[in-house]
């Protein structure tokens, strides 16, 4: 869909966008978050909040699905600070490419990968494994984190990606192989992925 | 910048990952064939996606009702099958949910019956289902563990099946379709990914995701996997039929390791599936061309009516294999009786030819019993010292422990003049000479 006019462009757009947007919002949201407020909540949110907003989409500046996005990042931003206090991961800056906070991304890595919000008991093996791929990630320099994240846990497009840094398509593109590159070195050189490593 | 390459890389990552989260095994080596300038480069770095996209995937779940989450045994285009444990019962079960990005309400429903659907089935060849539930909304199912492999990881492998084991395979399956077809469900998606193998062998068909009752609609006029699919499908018009056609399409794989329809470009794949199987493929044995090449047909009218039809016509391919079995069997069974006839015979006259000559080979026995005295030096022979002085050792290690704790009280014994000449009578019997036979009298002494 590459406009965002009426509000039947929108529900069809908040219909196929939901599946990745709650994908999102599970990586996003701060574990302490997770037993007050379900992501569905948040998406429910994200969709009252847009159906406000409509008449501020601007096609020049979003894709509509990147726009949702924008929306869903505000939105946890304020439910973060709601709930916790304080900001806890400055999402605008994130979003806006100015700057990432250091701790979030690889946090939010390793608590996905821990089985992120939904089990009422993380596993010993999982959390050692949890920390180990963490412990892998943090040797990546943040901005690496960041896209290996954007790519990989939000399943954004190399485009898409760009525009959410503010760079250049070709620079997105350099820092995406970059990073990949560079995990593949720690990865490889910790020996981890080796055992399970399928091609397939 | 198209030629950048950093900028290809990122742009085939993007159709690389968005397929391995749809669940397709993808060849990387396709990618460097279609892209040789880039061949190292993906060599290199498409694993480490993969690996982040599986860590991602393998741990979007841990634990759903009452099941822990072990691992991921596969992916389709809607669910998730996983290797779990029901904690209640502590057994191993097969966990199906669906995965996450395809939840909607068609999806739901079409899960919601498909866990119906097998509930209504009980064959020992279909995978039995357990339990039903849904979770934050998160429906799921668990079936009993079969731990495969499946007959498509047999194809992959190359695996020789011998041939009587796949026309018993072939023989459950289409009792389990002639089953299910009795309860009114066609499976739709017959293939070999679908059925698993436990030993015996013990085929399992599986996966009824896309199954129906007859007098059910279809959502998704094309449903299962084009290359098992029986022509009349690609019209929208199969029936009970077209799983005959897959299952036999699926067994021939299982003797060619190839794929009937090799076909990778669609449309292709289309064309050739609709023309139909001239011939069979190289490689089915003679007693099986006959069944298979009917059950493949490509005109529904031209293969079995019914899968029960299928599996009568297996059965005389079993019976046929079976007598030849039986027939080896009956061979090695007197091969073996003339064998053990010999060796009796060579024992007999062996035995009744050489005991003449050496005498004491037969003779030995009685010798014993004769030259009693004669036998016994081993045992003074182990004996380290002469028995005078290492009277004690020596006899605690023919008599019990206990006899060593019944000299402490001696004086009991002593007192009692009884006792001490039971012990005397004892002794030799023993076996200790005759001569120790007093040293309970000499032991008290020190005290």
């Amino acid at each position: 869909m590459d406009n965002l006019e009426t509000a039947e462009q929108l529900a069809e757009l908040l219909e196929t966008a939901s599946p990745q947007l709650l994908r999102i919002a599970r990586f996003r949201i701060d574990p302490r978050l997770v037993r007050r407020i379900s992501p569905e909540d948040i998406i429910q949110d994200v969709f009252i909040a847009a159906k406000k907003r409509l008449h501020h989409y601007d096609n020049n500046r979003h894709t509509p699905f990147l726009w949702l996005r924008l929306i869903l990042m505000q939105t946890l931003c304020d439910t973060h600070r709601e709930h916790l206090g304080v900001q806890a991961r400055d999402i605008r800056k994130e979003a806006g490419a100015v700057g990432f906070d250091p701790g979030a991304t690889s946090a939010t890595i390793a608590y996905q990968i821990s089985g992120g919000g939904h089990s009422p008991s993380v596993s010993a093996v999982r959390r050692e494994r949890a920390q180990h791929i963490q412990k892998l990630l943090e040797q990546l320099s943040p901005i690496d984190q960041e896209i290996v994240a954007l790519r990989h846990y939000e399943e954004l497009s190399n485009k898409e990606v760009a525009t959410i840094l503010g760079i250049e398509i070709k620079a997105a593109s350099i820092r995406y192989v970059r990073a990949l590159r560079r995990l593949k070195e720690i990865v490889s050189s910790a020996g981890y992925f080796e055992s399970e490593m399928d091609n397939g | 910048m198209a030629e950048d390459p950093d900028y290809l890389l990122a742009e085939l990552a993007d159709g690389y990952c968005e397929r391995l989260r749809a669940g397709e095994h993808v060849n990387i080596e396709d990618y460097c064939t279609e892209h040789p300038q880039l061949a190292d480069d993906i060599r290199d770095l498409f694993p480490t996606m993969a690996q982040l996209e599986i860590t991602k995937m393998q741990d979007e779940l841990e634990q759903i009702g009452e099941f822990v989450v072990k691992s991921e045994i596969g992916r389709g285009g809607m669910g998730i099958v996983y290797e779990a444990e029901q904690l209640s019962l502590g057994r191993r079960v097969a966990l199906k949910i669906i995965r996450s990005e395809a939840i909607n309400e068609s999806s739901q429903r079409r899960f919601q019956r498909e866990a119906c659907l097998i509930g209504q089935l009980e064959h020992p060849h279909i995978v039995p289902i357990y339990a039903y539930g849904v979770e934050d909304e998160q429906q799921y199912f668990a079936m009993r563990y079969i731990r495969g492999p499946s007959l498509q990881d047999i194809i992959d492998e190359g695996t020789q099946t011998p041939e009587d084991s796949i026309v018993i395979i072939a023989q459950q399956l289409a009792s389990a379709l002639a089953y299910a077809h009795s309860q009114g469900i066609r499976h739709r998606d017959i293939k070999p990914g679908n059925i698993m193998l436990d030993a015996g062998p013990h085929a399992w068909l599986s996966d009824f995701g896309l199954a129906i009752d007859t007098h059910g609609s279809i959502t998704g006029s094309l449903a299962g996997t084009i290359r098992y699919m029986a022509p009349e499908c690609l019209a929208g018009d199969d029936d009970e039929r077209s799983d005959i056609y897959a299952l036999g399409i699926s067994l021939i794989e299982l003797y060619t390791f190839t794929p009937v329809f090799p076909q990778k470009n669609s449309d292709e794949l289309l064309d050739a599936v609709q023309t139909g199987l001239s011939s069979l493929p190289p490689g089915i044995p003679e007693n099986m061309q006959k069944i298979l090449s009917k059950a493949c047909h490509v005109h529904p009218h031209k293969r079995f009516t019914t899968a029960q039809a299928f599996e009568e016509a297996l059965a005389t391919v079993k019976m046929s294999s079976f007598v030849t079995v039986q027939n080896n069997l009956k061979k090695t069974l007197l091969f073996a009786a003339l064998l053990l006839l010999f060796f009796a015979g060579l024992l007999f006259f062996g035995l009744d030819y050489y005991r003449p000559q050496p005498p004491q080979h037969l003779p030995p026995r009685p010798a014993i019993i004769q030259e009693e005295p004669q036998f016994p030096p081993p045992h003074p022979i182990h004996l380290p010292l002469p028995l005078e002085t290492h009277t004690t050792e020596s006899e605690e290690d023919w008599l019990p422990p206990k006899r060593e704790h019944l000299g402490p009280p001696p004086n009991h014994l002593l007192d009692h003049p009884p006792k001490r000449a039971r012990y005397d009578g004892e002794r030799p019997r023993r076996g200790p000479p005759p001569g120790k036979g007093p040293r309970f009298h000499d032991r008290p002494e020190p005290q």
